[in-house]
């Protein structure tokens, strides 16, 4: 019984998989629709961008770091999609591309002063979340940037369910075999860990950082492209407040901030969690006020859930070693 | 062997210029930067950044950091103006908003201290909590007009003689007393300090408590400023007072910063963006500005210790 239940306990997700357990079995028992296909597809839309970000998060937190800037670079490189695509006329596949490009220097700036200057990454991300989104709204003049034409390739019906959920797939598989299959994702996890230990033992610890940050730049300026493709226009306020809930997400999944401990199937079942948490939410006609309320303490909850998991395991390891 | 003479460069004093040749620039370019009216209006700015940095270099120093300032400001500010709405009298008003923020750093300092969760996510999760709370006992609505005694806060020079004072305060327990000193103990290094005997846990709660404490005064100065106040009004803010901190030296890992550094910090954000308006540059550049402080502070915080090192 105690090794069923240990072996339950080692799993990284399984604080994360009880609390999202119980929150969709509360939310199927008041509300049946909810597991019909075409409701569980919109919710999956409608966290798309979350997810695509999140796993870009893990990575980085995978690393030790952190990134508080997504939100911003969502924003900046909606602006851009919207400058030029709209207001340029440029051709629609090279303005997506240059904004994903945006989403990538950005996150080179954040990986290089991580890497290379060595600045802590909170101060380093804090410093590009406030000139990003100061810089979407300075080209945008504040104001949004609608597309009221067709615009090639961005114009075209599968974005509303197909590509965004593609995306969201195909970046959690990536993210997944980067981190469990690659030496890469080794790499990532072993400069986590321990910095000097990864250096001396060969790993080019800079590089990995930059690269990590990179990544999660273009993918956040994905999910610039996403938002602005969802709603038909480019926000400087994309974004905002991204941070907060892919940063829960990817704790909420096992995920530690410390570093070289990291979970992409943790990270989809901390977003998954949120989704069903907020419609569970909508449901009961939450207020803002409520809304925030819970938000706040699932996260808390679903660390001190993560703390118990691994106090248990030692517990129980202990009680092992008596017998 | 001869020995190179050290020479101490108080870690001030790169802030302290910048900010010296960003005035003086400004001076000339923009006589009205000295304009008494101007001059106060960036005082009662920088008495509300100031003192709330005071008390962010205070858990930074420690090691750790706090995301819900902006939130426990609104909750205290908007707890003891409804009192005053309700009638009681500004200073038990005052009493409460003060009381009310040092108890939500306590929450903050416990949940930081005997469950184990990183600063950055406990502080991520309050400042929710706390927001929600504020929105709550308010009513989400606006509060005010406040009593006019409440205004003598802010009024001419008082809001810099006020931030002289806590500031001063701050310097004398930073740099003269046990608990300070414990607090760089801790953020400099945590088991070392608990191997020494001292108790870290406490000392950690003491300082999420004097930023939750400062924090409820920025409220308090901010309130005093419209004489109105609302849940959102100061949404975000966190961001200003932990770019001020960083600005002025305090380091994020631990261990570094003063109280001085934290008021020249804010002092530089109030500055860049008084400058930005009087060069008639679009309000949203600040932001960028501010970001690129930042970066500049911590490049060249490294930048130093590097060389030090060496």
């Amino acid at each position: 019984m105690r090794n069923a239940v240990l072996k339950f306990l080692e799993i990284k997700e399984s604080a994360v998989l009880v609390v999202f357990a119980i929150l969709t079995l509360a939310l199927a028992s008041q509300d049946a629709t909810f597991l019909e296909s075409s409701e569980l597809l919109t919710l999956a839309r409608q966290y798309a961008e979350l997810t695509i970000i999140a796993v870009g998060l893990t990575l980085v937190i995978a690393t030790g770091g952190i990134d508080i800037s997504v939100g911003s670079v969502v924003g900046v490189t909606s602006i851009t999609l919207g400058i030029l695509a709209v207001e340029k006329h440029w051709n629609p596949l090279i303005a997506t591309i240059t904004a994903l490009g945006v989403g990538g220097i950005f996150g080179a700036i954040n990986g290089y002063a991580v890497s290379k200057i060595k600045i802590q990454p909170v101060v380093v991300t804090l410093a590009t979340y406030s000139a990003a989104r100061g810089l979407a709204y300075v080209l945008s003049q504040g104001r949004p940037i609608w597309f009221v034409e067709k615009y090639g390739f961005l114009s075209n019906p599968a974005w509303e369910y197909t590509i965004p959920l593609t995306f969201a797939a195909l970046s959690l598989a990536g993210g997944w075999i980067i981190l469990n299959k690659t030496s890469f994702g080794r790499a990532l996890l072993a400069t986590g860990a321990s910095e000097k230990a990864a250096r001396l033992s060969g790993i080019a610890v800079s590089r990995i950082q930059l690269a990590a940050y990179t990544i999660t730049g273009v993918l956040a300026g994905l999910a610039g492209v996403m938002t602005t493709i969802r709603v038909s226009t480019s926000v400087p306020d994309a974004g905002m407040g991204y941070e907060f809930e892919a940063i829960t997400a990817v704790v909420m999944g096992g995920t530690s901030l410390k570093g070289g401990e990291a979970s992409v199937i943790g990270t989809i079942l901390g977003v998954a969690t949120m989704a069903v948490l907020r419609r569970g939410l909508n449901l009961t006609g939450a207020t803002e006020i409520r809304k925030m309320l819970f938000l706040g303490l699932v996260l808390i909850v679903a660390v001190i859930l993560d703390n118990l998991r691994k106090s248990l395991i030692r517990k129980l390891r202990k009680g092992e070693k008596e017998i | 062997m001869s020995k190179r003479p050290t020479i101490q460069i108080p870690k001030e004093l790169p802030v302290f210029l910048f900010l010296m040749s960003m005035s003086i620039v400004l001076t000339i370019t923009r006589p009205q930067f000295l304009n008494p009216a101007n001059v106060e209006g960036m005082g009662r700015d920088l008495s509300m950044v100031g003192i709330m940095a005071l008390g962010m270099t205070a858990v930074i120093i420690t090691g750790g950091i706090d995301l819900s300032v902006a939130s426990i400001l609104a909750l205290s500010a908007g707890l003891g103006a409804e009192a005053m709405v309700k009638g009681l009298s500004v200073p038990i008003a005052v009493m409460i908003t003060l009381a009310a923020g040092t108890v939500c750093g306590l929450i903050n300092g416990v949940l930081v201290t005997k469950i184990k969760i990183p600063p950055i996510i406990v502080t991520l999760g309050t400042m929710s909590i706390f927001q929600a709370s504020a929105l709550y006992f308010t009513n989400s609505e606006s509060l005010g007009p406040l009593p006019d005694s409440l205004g003598v806060l802010t009024s001419g020079t008082n809001p810099i003689i006020i931030l002289a004072i806590i500031t001063m305060i701050f310097w004398m327990m930073f740099a003269k007393t046990k608990s300070g000193r414990r607090l760089y103990a801790v953020g400099g290094n945590e088991e070392a300090a608990r191997l020494s005997g001292i108790s870290v846990d406490r000392v950690k709660i003491y300082a999420y408590m004097l930023a939750g404490l400062t924090a409820s005064m920025g409220g308090l100065m901010m309130a005093s400023n419209t004489l109105r106040i609302q849940a959102n009004d100061a949404m975000g803010y966190e961001l200003n007072v932990i770019a001020a901190a960083v600005i002025g030296g305090v380091s994020i890992s631990g261990g570094v910063g003063s109280a001085l550094g934290a008021v020249l910090g804010g002092m530089v954000t109030i500055v860049l963006r008084n400058g930005l308006v009087l060069l008639q540059m679009p309000e949203q550049w600040t932001n960028v500005i501010i970001g690129a402080a930042i970066f500049a502070a911590a490049a060249f915080d490294r930048l130093r210790s590097r060389r030090e090192d060496s």
